[in-house]
């Protein structure tokens, strides 16, 4: 073969191919980079409170953090909190705090005061009266009607001795904690075996013990494990229809083109007939309870978005038993269903399981729908365990794809925001393109489609 | 045609139980079409050409190197290379978007004003460089040619990428965009995302286009003197562009509808408040706040109708070229 620059194929074809190849290197690379930088103790400040550890994103950006580096007093804490509810007013994976062993993302930092509590969750109020008794006015005004203080009021105020504490909220569960009890140190002027252990400290708490992350991944299982099932039955028992017993005609023909044209329809149309149909007019007329986006109407919704791929993909495989199997089954006496049962579906099992894959795969990648058909920032109720039924599916539910949604909407966050942001993108990436990997090689166990 | 009752009885069961997989989308689109207010259509149709336009750029990005991968594994890989290429273009095909979205930007996003204008003038001058190394090596070695002909030529364009944007960040200095792009968030950033799972799409459906033309017309054309590469221009190119121009037009209405990458890069979002709406990011945007039965919603409804319409004119040339096949 000769490479000749009179041939622009051979320079398009290998150049796609270069680019496609370096494309997905760079994805994987990038991907993995984000992670172990997020979690490197050089991007994060590390305190401590009550003996256990609390990592805090360095405010680098706000210039919060050289202010933190230099002063070496407890109430060092008050900045970083402020600064860090002031600057991102969702918080949602700035702050981590690990207490009695469990681990805390702060979705809201909250300080309280003696007898209100008081968010700090927006902009700050820079221009407020310097008198004690205008700041209580304030303060009652901030606590009534959920406004802000600014970091050099909420110094202020502690300055003035009020007691303060920290209040950190996840998934309804709260943890309070007095400001006096926080010591800094500094992971970055320490040794690198030391800066090892906290890095390999943060990577564990970011891959196993958040509970965000935990619920996250909870619903994404349950939801396409729920959309695979519902939608494996009716799609396999379809196709055998259409590939086994239809008579060759126009409503096989119609049948099989419905199959296909949906196959293409965009996700985001299925999440719209999921919301203003499933939640709006069907749930109403089964239960008004059930009227509301939940784990329940969204994993519907994905059953309606995997059926027309595990259909298509079924059929095929069907089709795909040569003729001469069956024609032998029906000779020998067999009836079609027998043929079916002992011949086509073991020929085509791999098929079969190929096609089921690939709709898991549709279901658990696409998060467009599910943002209008149940999938929620942070749901508040587990998914799984409490009371009989053991599995709640009348509620909202938190999903990988939405949680790497909401971390973009947080814009900007700093290093450990992308690191547990990417954390969760290479699950599903992986997820998605191990599943999808794996469905084809059944579906073309000689690499050739 | 069934020998007992039996079959028939699995044939009406089998009927019934896959009856909603069957009737889905006439269900869809009638539930949608009777909920929906004609007064929408018109906003349907204004949102129509943004999306339209996103939609086109990712097809134009994805296109040439879908296709050419396509044609690359397709006729220049054997034995395990091809099956390899074949599956992850497969695997890379289900990247979610909303990931496609995180990596434009957060990973992509701070280095797009520095990179952006070196690898434009990569992308430029990669065919020239290309020519020139054809013209340095002008024969590869056959079997090198046949299992990894890709690799090498990889790790060069990796070191002419690395070896531009470094020469051009030292004299011009960071920051400078040598050549002026669209910012990451705009229409063509959401494009760009887009193309990024695009293409793998193409080319893995173009792969099983290029796999069923007859082995014969290749081994004809190899035997009348023609080579690999005469073979693809002049025989498989011309086999498979139909139905890889019917797999395009599909891929152009599925992406009209990408929601999450648009969402982010220019819809209404945090770093792009400004920019305007397409048909799904209103419905993203809209729908879950408008009330049930409301004029908003019935209108946004007609965005979903558009969106499904223009998938089920897409795919009408290619069922009727197979009804008549």
């Amino acid at each position: 073969m000769r490479l000749r620059p009179s041939e622009p194929l051979a320079m398009w074809v290998t150049g796609a191919f270069a680019m496609l190849f370096l494309a997905s290197l760079a994805l994987i690379a990038s991907l993995t980079w984000s992670v172990l930088r997020g979690a490197w103790p050089g991007a994060i400040e590390i305190a401590q409170i009550d003996g256990q550890s609390t990592c805090i994103e360095r405010l680098g950006r706000s210039g919060e953090g050289e202010w933190i580096r230099k002063s070496g007093h407890p109430d060092a804490w008050v900045v970083p909190a402020a600064a860090l509810a002031s600057s991102r007013p969702a918080l949602g994976h700035e702050a981590i705090l690990l207490h009695d062993g469990r681990w805390f993302c702060t979705p809201r930092l909250e300080l309280v005061e003696p007898d209100r509590i008081l968010p700090i969750s927006s902009r700050s109020l820079a221009l407020w009266s310097e008198s004690f008794g205008q700041d209580m006015t304030r303060l009652r005004q901030a606590a009534q009607f959920g406004d802000t203080l600014s970091i050099p009021e909420f110094q202020r105020l502690h300055g003035l001795g009020m007691r303060i504490r920290v209040r950190l909220l996840q998934q309804g569960t709260r943890v309070e904690l007095p400001i006096e009890d926080i010591r800094l140190i500094r992971p970055k002027d320490s040794g690198l075996r030391e800066k090892f252990g906290y890095f390999l400290l943060i990577l564990r708490l970011q891959i196993s013990s958040s509970p965000g992350s935990f619920a996250s991944i909870t619903g994404t299982v349950l939801a396409t494990v729920l959309a695979t099932v519902l939608a494996s039955p009716l799609a396999v028992a379809a196709a055998i229809w259409l590939s086994e017993f239809s008579r060759p005609g126009k409503l096989s023909w119609l049948f099989r083109q419905s199959v296909q044209l949906l196959a293409g329809v965009p996700p985001i149309v299925f999440g719209a007939f999921g919301l203003a149909i499933l939640v709006r007019q069907v749930a109403p007329a089964i239960d008004p309870h059930l009227a509301v986006p939940s784990l329940l109407w969204a994993s519907l919704t994905l059953t309606f978005l995997a059926l027309p791929t595990v259909t298509r993909q079924a059929h095929l495989a069907l089709l795909q038993v040569p003729s001469h199997l069956r024609e032998a089954s029906l000779c020998s006496g067999a009836t079609r269903l027998q043929t079916l049962r002992h011949v086509v579906l073991p020929a085509a099992r791999k098929g079969l399981w190929a096609a089921i894959l690939m709709g898991a795969v549709q279901a658990l990648a696409e998060t467009a729908p599910l943002l209008l058909t149940g999938a929620v920032q942070l749901s508040g109720k587990p998914l799984l365990g409490g009371a009989a039924p053991w599995l709640h599916l009348g509620g909202g539910f938190e999903h990988l794809g939405t949680r790497i949604y909401h971390g973009i909407e947080q814009f900007p966050p700093g290093p450990l925001g992308i690191g547990a942001g990417s954390l969760s993108c290479l699950v599903l990436a992986v997820l998605s393109i191990s599943l999808r990997t794996w469905a084809a090689s059944l579906r073309h166990p000689g690499g050739t489609p | 045609m069934f020998r007992g009752r039996n079959d028939r009885t699995a044939s009406v069961l089998f009927f019934l139980v896959g009856l909603p997989a069957t009737l889905a989308i006439p269900t869809i689109a009638i539930t949608l079409l009777l909920r929906a207010h004609p007064s929408g259509l018109p906003l349907a149709l204004a949102l129509l050409f943004p999306s339209l336009s996103i939609a086109a750029t990712a097809l134009l990005l994805a296109t040439p190197i879908g296709i050419g991968t396509a044609l690359f594994a397709s006729e220049f890989l054997r034995g395990r290379p091809r099956r390899i290429v074949t599956l992850l273009l497969e695997g890379l095909g289900a990247l979610p978007p909303v990931c496609a979205a995180w990596i434009a930007t957060l990973l992509l996003g701070p280095w797009w004003n520095i990179l952006s204008g070196p690898a434009a003038l990569f992308a430029i001058a990669s065919p020239v460089l290309l020519a020139l190394l054809a013209a340095v090596f002008p024969r590869v070695p056959p079997r090198t040619a046949d299992h990894l002909f890709g690799l090498p030529l990889a790790l060069v364009c990796a070191l002419l990428l690395a070896a531009t944007a470094y020469i051009s960040l030292r004299l011009i200095g960071p920051g400078t965009v040598l050549l002026s792009l669209p910012s990451l968030y705009s229409p063509f950033g959401a494009g760009l995302a887009i193309a990024s799972f695009l293409a793998p799409k193409v080319a893995a459906r173009s792969l099983v286009h290029l796999a069923r033309i007859p082995a014969h017309l290749r081994e004809a054309s190899l035997t009348c003197g023609a080579t690999r590469w005469e073979t693809a221009r002049r025989v498989v190119i011309p086999q498979a562009i139909l139905p890889i121009g019917f797999t395009l037009l599909e891929l152009l209405a599925w992406a009209c509808g990408e929601t999450m990458v648009v969402l982010v890069l220019c819809g209404s979002s945090a770093h792009a408040p400004w920019a305007g709406a397409t048909l799904s990011s209103a419905l993203v945007l809209g729908l879950p706040d408008s009330t049930a039965g409301s004029p908003i919603e019935s209108q946004l409804l007609w965005s979903a109708l558009v969106l499904l319409l223009l998938a089920v004119a897409a795919q009408i040339p290619a069922a009727l070229q197979e009804r008549q096949a």
